[in-house]
């Protein structure tokens, strides 16, 4: 079921925020497609839920960039935010948009800590650099029901025709 | 099209009690594909959750995988593997709350003519676990009517949740 979906008007918008999601679903989905409105090279997409930030996230990600033979992973630990993706910034090649899909599973329980899991793809016809095919696991100490998401890049603002829909996941 | 069109809850387990296996049976053929989504914990670092079709043990499963966990990465080809993976679920020596987030897509399950390609995903972040994507068959043309659910080390943890949704017309 679609919950929410917004695309960012001429104006740009630092985040994109999803809130009084229902507790009714299994898991949610989202997926987003973005570009930032300055800077150059790959921005990194990150997200905070229920308006936490501080130092409840740790997030592992694992990035294949362009030509480059060795993929590079990292585990980042008591975070603000959760890091869930690569994004074009105005500097790459015009109307370049990333893709990232995003699960969250019993995000309504209230017992456990809460983990997503994003797989993103960055594409800017470029052949050697900025050009991101990702996974990442992020895990949220939590243990509230998610009730809000925000999604942003640091410093940045989402580009015009940026997309992004919340879905859930039916559990009857 | 929206997900409430396309998926269809079939079934989910939420584990009371540490159990080795959690089985999907009578699984409906009436959908074009599945997912399974995992919210996983077992005993063992670096272990994934696994899965095996229409209870078949046998060495009939291959496996693409790239994983990173921490600052390492690999890539393996594994053919004749005894299920297929699911990607990194939560360890026992991470804080008790904390799960994996993982996801099968089984595409064409009850299409006889074919071997049953899936893609799968998961992971966790913290020291021990990682992250997985998987590219892999059940070499059997057979309609995929069960799904069994288990871990390479141990049994599945309790809070561990799998639910089953069909998708139509994917």
């Amino acid at each position: 079921m679609l919950l929410s979906s917004t695309t960012v008007g001429s104006g740009g918008a630092s985040s994109i925020d999803f809130s009084a999601i229902p507790q009714t679903y299994h898991n949610l989905a989202i997926r987003l497609s973005a570009r930032t409105t300055t800077s150059t090279g790959a921005a990194n997409l990150r997200i905070t839920l229920n308006g936490t930030t501080g130092t409840a996230y740790s997030s592992q990600s694992y990035n294949s960039e362009g030509n480059t033979a060795t993929p590079v992973a990292a585990l980042e630990t008591a975070q603000a935010s959760g890091f869930i993706g690569k994004v074009p910034t105005a500097g790459l090649t015009a109307s370049m948009f990333s893709i990232q899909d995003i699960i969250i599973p019993q995000y309504a329980q209230t017992t456990y800590a809460k983990t997503l899991f994003s797989t993103s793809v960055n594409e800017t016809n470029a052949a050697a650099t900025n050009n991101f095919l990702g996974l990442y696991a992020v895990n949220f100490t939590g243990t509230a029901a998610i009730s809000s998401i925000s999604i942003f890049c640091t410093s940045l603002s989402f580009a015009q025709y940026t997309t992004a829909a919340l879905y859930g996941i039916s559990n009857s | 099209m929206t997900a409430g069109n396309t998926y269809t809850f079939i079934g989910a387990t939420t584990v009371a009690t540490a159990a080795s296996t959690i089985t999907f049976s009578s699984i409906p053929g009436t959908y074009t594909d599945f997912i399974l989504t995992g919210f996983a914990r077992q005993n063992a670092q670096l272990d994934s959750p696994y899965v095996q079709m229409n209870g078949d043990t046998g060495a009939n499963y291959n496996e693409n995988w790239i994983t990173g966990w921490g600052t390492s990465v690999a890539e393996s080809l594994y053919n004749g593997t005894g299920g297929l993976g699911m990607g990194y679920g939560g360890q026992a020596y991470m804080p008790w709350q904390e799960f994996g987030a993982n996801q099968i897509h089984v595409m064409g399950y009850s299409d006889a003519a074919k071997y049953k390609s899936t893609t799968s995903y998961g992971g966790s972040a913290n020291s021990g676990s990682g992250v997985e994507y998987h590219s892999t068959m059940w070499k059997s043309i057979a309609a995929i009517t069960s799904i069994t659910c288990k871990m390479n080390t141990g049994p599945w943890v309790v809070g561990s949740v799998i639910a089953l949704h069909g998708i139509l017309a994917a």
